[in-house]
């Protein structure tokens, strides 16, 4: 199957970029021609994927260890207040909100 | 074969930057030359090269020369110094070091600058290696040829029209044009070899675990792996030896115990079993690379290896799997960038706007091109049908590399279907630019470790290359059988820079 202009803004829209009436065409002609490409996977061997694959080497233990700094990550951000990172006002009272029902 | 007019000896580089990684070490150890001679000597080169070659994106000549003056004081002090003293190193520039710049190429991270080092950096530098600077890459790792770079295109220092390969090309270039002995690079479908194949130097990949990837920033986490490119494959082996073995900061580092590599890197390949896969297009490759391919078969023959053909069935499949698993993996790592607590931000809205108006600002391209492929295949609908099937045939692959390796020790494969291509040719079609990966996708895909070494030059004079690949962990026998096909074949060329050699 190839990738329509339609699924082309969906997926653009869902990976929260903008693209100009130009980039849409241009993307959808490349994005058909890989997707395409792709679609050959149906004359090759496939395995049961939904199980953990076997690990090629035991994996070390995922421990979370407090950062030395943190006031050096808030310093980072393009607005804070420590030891906040500021948004842009998300809940009721916020018109947009009311005018954007799909921030949910 | 006018080609050829562009080759010098390598040990025309301006002394002491001739040396290979353990010379120079051996050379600060013993006081025959210090830090700070070494690090200058890389400094005044990277200053000779880059109005040509444009490797890196960042020199940091005052931190190297703090390092290389602390180096030189603790040898004065008496203090013995580290395996890798006073070598100068430049990282690809998603790797990250304390203080430092690190931007992936892209502007939505520029000016930002890491509160942290990566693992594999801070355990060169407790062996006393010297950072001089962030080299030029494909924004976020996505590309073969350097052009992907927000920033600025770097050149093949063989052909200055030609790219340098990519992502890691900076690095490699670097390399090539006697900058550093040694480059860090990062590879997720080929991102050391491809550019160390067109670059003419060593590039290696090791096993997927094997070095902590704590402070590289992600692309395709099931993938990713960081390695070094070197002059040379015992300066690609020592490297490893410092940087492998488990991080507590990582928890895809393997608890397998990193093997001591040089101890056994000289004792050769005699009665080694090399596969060699049926599924090789050998209409895929161009001429020259054909030659070479059939020449480097015919040495490692010679050097006492027995070749044996075998079926990995799903290998032409692999860049399709590679570009659905990749891409989907790329679509959920770089949500991290939004605008809210690092780098850029644009707009000054609500929530959604903040982050889609940086994100449209900030990313490039093929950037948003992956992230877009990706969602798609991840999406309700198609997420079954793109990327369950590429999982599904990924296993496959895995499990076919994993029968062909109970019966050889090694596969040795070209490592690209051809040499370094113009620099504009393929960027207008990023399917052919894709294509270039199917030798290198593979071993990411199943996890194996591999090692991009030349094997030859083209008819104009570009670098050629072959790539050995070993099942996983086994990077032992890896470096043994590259050390083995580099001394029967001692690469002694480097490229001559108009204007930059003396020899130009």
């Amino acid at each position: 199957m190839s990738l329509s202009l339609e699924e082309v803004r969906r997926s653009a829209a869902l990976s929260r970029l903008q693209l100009t009436a130009a980039e849409e065409v241009l993307f959808a002609a490349q994005l058909a021609r890989i997707v395409e490409y792709i679609d050959q996977l149906d004359q090759f061997e496939s395995l049961d994927a939904t199980t953990a694959p076997a690990a090629a080497g035991a994996m070390a233990e995922d421990r979370p260890e407090p950062f030395a700094d943190p006031g050096q990550l808030l310093e980072l951000a393009p607005e804070s207040r420590t030891p906040f990172f500021v948004v842009p006002r998300m809940l009721a009272g916020d018109a947009r909100m009311d005018a954007d029902p799909s921030d949910e | 074969m006018h080609g050829w007019m562009r080759i010098r000896p390598m040990n025309d580089f301006p002394a002491p930057m001739a040396m290979n990684v353990e010379a120079i070490a051996s050379a600060v150890q013993d006081g025959d030359l210090s830090a700070r001679e070494v690090t200058l000597a890389a400094l005044a080169r990277i200053a000779a090269i880059e109005p040509h070659v444009r490797a890196f994106l960042g020199v940091e000549s005052a931190a190297a020369l703090r390092d290389a003056d602390d180096i030189d004081e603790r040898r004065r002090r008496g203090q013995r110094l580290g395996r890798l003293a006073g070598v100068p190193i430049a990282r690809k520039d998603n790797l990250s070091l304390t203080g430092r710049a690190t931007t992936c190429a892209s502007r939505i991270l520029e000016g930002y600058v890491s509160p942290l080092t990566a693992t594999a950096i801070e355990r060169l530098r407790a062996e006393d290696a010297i950072f001089v600077g962030r080299t030029n890459m494909d924004e976020f790792a996505m590309g073969s040829s350097c052009e992907n770079s927000a920033f600025q295109t770097t050149a093949n220092p063989w052909d200055l029209s030609r790219v340098p390969g990519g992502s890691s090309g900076g690095s490699a270039a670097a390399v090539a044009a006697g900058a550093v002995p040694l480059a860090l690079g990062s590879d997720t479908g080929g991102s050391i070899r491809q550019p160390a194949a067109l670059c003419g130097v060593v590039g290696l990949k090791p096993s997927y675990g094997r070095i902590s990837r704590y402070g590289l920033v992600a692309f395709g986490s099931s993938l990713d792996q960081i390695g070094p490119i070197s002059r040379d494959v015992r300066g690609a082996a020592l490297a490893l030896e410092v940087m492998s073995g488990v991080d507590a900061r990582d928890s895809t580092s393997s608890t397998n115990v990193p093997p001591s590599i040089l101890e056994s890197i000289e004792s050769g390949i005699a009665g080694l079993r090399i596969g060699l896969l049926r599924e090789i297009p050998e209409d895929g490759l161009d001429e020259p690379t054909r030659r070479a391919w059939s020449d480097a078969r015919s040495r490692l023959e010679r050097l006492g290896a027995e070749l044996v053909d075998i079926s990995v069935p799903n290998l032409p499949a692999a860049i399709a799997i590679y570009y659905v698993i990749a891409n989907s993996e790329a679509s959920a790592n770089l949500s991290r960038f939004d605008g809210i607590r690092f780098g850029l931000r644009v707009g000054s809205g609500g929530l959604e706007e903040i982050y889609s108006a940086t994100r449209t600002e900030g990313f490039g391209s093929e950037v948003k091109r992956r992230i877009i492929l990706g969602t798609f295949a991840l999406s309700a609908g198609y997420y079954d049908a793109y990327y369950g099937r590429a999982q599904g045939s990924r296993r496959a692959l895995r499990a076919q590399f994993s029968r062909a390796f109970a019966d050889v020790d090694l596969i040795a494969t070209p490592t690209t279907p051809g040499g370094a291509f113009a620099l504009g040719e393929r960027t207008s079609d990023p399917l052919a630019m894709y294509l270039s990966d199917i030798f290198t996708t593979p071993a990411n895909l199943a996890g194996l470790p591999a090692i991009a070494i030349p094997c030859g030059l083209d008819d104009t004079g570009m670098p050629l290359s072959l790539q050995l690949m070993a099942a996983p962990f086994a990077e032992a026998g890896l470096l043994r059988a590259a050390r083995a096909f580099e001394r029967d074949f001692p690469w002694s060329f480097a490229p001559v820079l108009p204007g930059v050699n003396p020899a130009a």
